[in-house]
C-alpha cells in the first residue's frame, strides 16, 4: 500500500471524502474518529499489512503521518 | 473429607480446548478428576492442553464444529469409544468488537455459527441415546455482553444473548431426559485470546474495562469454576440458568 492509497483508506475509515486527508492532521480531532475506529484500524494493520500495532505507539501518534511513520516499511512513498 | 466438586469419574468432553477458557476449563475439570475429552481444530494444539492436566485417561478429538451436519454422528462415534458423557462444555467461540458501520452482512451468519447452530447441534447430539449418561450436563459459555450492551458488541452480543435465550428453552426440552442445560455469563477474564483484543486498546479503555468490573478483572479460572460447578453434583439441581461470573459488572 502506498502512502496516497493509505490516505484514501484511512478517509473511508473515518467516512471522510477521498483526496481530502494531507496526512498532517491531528487524526483524533477529525470527526469520524473513534475508540471503535481505532480497533478496525489495528485490524486492518494486521490483516492487510501483517503489521501488529502497539497500543503505546497509537497512543503517542498525533497525526495521520504519525501512523504512516508508525507503519513503517509497509507504506510505500 | 467431602468435596461436593469432586469429579472422579465424571467424563467431560470441552469445546474450544486448545485455548482461552476452554483450556482453563480442561486443567480444572482434570484436577477434580475428571476425565476430559478435548476438542478443536487443530490436535497440535489439544496436545499442548492435555500436557497440562491431571490425571489420566483423557482423549484428544480433533474436530471442525462449523461442520455442524457432522456433530450427530460424530458425538455418537465419540461417546462410542469413551463412554456416556456425564457433561458437556461448549467453550468454543470468538471475541468480536466492531463498529456496526464496518459489519459485513456475511459476517453475521459466520459469527453466529460457532454459538448457535453449533450449540443447538451439540444439544442434539448429546441427547442421543448412548452418548449422554444418566444424569449430564451441558454448558454453554456466554458473557455479560449478552446481558447488556456495549458500543461495538452488537454481533457478539447477539450470540452470547442466543446462548443464553436458546438454554432455558433446551433445558425445558431436555430435562426429563437427564440433561441439565445452563449458561455461564462471563466478565472479562484475560486469556491470550483475550490479549489480543487487549493489544487493540488504549491503556485507558482498559483502565475503564477494570473499572467496570468492581472486583477487578477475572481469571479464566474463576469461569472454570463455575463451569465445574455445574458440571459436578453440586449442580443436580440448577437447570436453565445463566450463571452470571463477572466480578460485579453486571450489578451496576
Amino acid at each position: 500500500m502506498n502512502r496516497a492509497e493509505f490516505l484514501n483508506f484511512f478517509a473511508e475509515l473515518i467516512e471522510a471524502e477521498p483526496d481530502t486527508l494531507t496526512g498532517a492532521e491531528s487524526f483524533r480531532e477529525l470527526s469520524g474518529w473513534s475508540s471503535l475506529v481505532a480497533i478496525e484500524f489495528i485490524a486492518m494493520a494486521d490483516e492487510q499489512l501483517d503489521f501488529v500495532v502497539s497500543p503505546t505507539r497509537l497512543a503517542e501518534s498525533r497525526t495521520i503521518d504519525d501512523l504512516i511513520a508508525m507503519l513503517g516499511d509497509h507504506i510505500s512513498d | 473429607m467431602l468435596n461436593p466438586l469432586d469429579h472422579t469419574g465424571k467424563t467431560i468432553l470441552v469445546t474450544g480446548a486448545s485455548g482461552g477458557i476452554g483450556s482453563q476449563v480442561c486443567l480444572s475439570l482434570s484436577r477434580l478428576g475428571a476425565r476430559v475429552i478435548l476438542v478443536g481444530r487443530r490436535t497440535d494444539t489439544l496436545e499442548e492442553t492435555l500436557k497440562t492436566l491431571d490425571g489420566t485417561g483423557h482423549v484428544i478429538r480433533g474436530f471442525d464444529l462449523l461442520e455442524a451436519e457432522r456433530i450427530q454422528g460424530w458425538l455418537r462415534e465419540t461417546a462410542t469409544t469413551t463412554g456416556p458423557l456425564d457433561g458437556l462444555v461448549h467453550c468454543a467461540g470468538r471475541q468480536l468488537t466492531q463498529a456496526l458501520r464496518f459489519l459485513r452482512p456475511d459476517d453475521v451468519n459466520d459469527f453466529l455459527s460457532l454459538d448457535i447452530r453449533t450449540g443447538l447441534c451439540l444439544a442434539k447430539g448429546l441427547r442421543q441415546n448412548g452418548v449422554h449418561a444418566t444424569t449430564s450436563s451441558l454448558v454453554f459459555l456466554s458473557s455479560v455482553m449478552g446481558l447488556v450492551g456495549h458500543p461495538g458488541k452488537g454481533l457478539y452480543s447477539a450470540a452470547k444473548g442466543a446462548l443464553i435465550a436458546m438454554t432455558r428453552s433446551l433445558a425445558l426440552e431436555l430435562a426429563p431426559e437427564g440433561i441439565r442445560v445452563n449458561v455461564v455469563a462471563g466478565g472479562y477474564a484475560p486469556t491470550d485470546t483475550t490479549r489480543r483484543m487487549e493489544n487493540a486498546q488504549t491503556p485507558e479503555q482498559l483502565a475503564t474495562l477494570t473499572e467496570r468490573h468492581p472486583l477487578g478483572i477475572g481469571s479464566p479460572r474463576d469461569i472454570a469454576n463455575a463451569v465445574a460447578f455445574l458440571t459436578g453434583d453440586t449442580g443436580r439441581w440448577i437447570t436453565g440458568t445463566t450463571v452470571t461470573v463477572d466480578g460485579g459488572y453486571t450489578a451496576q
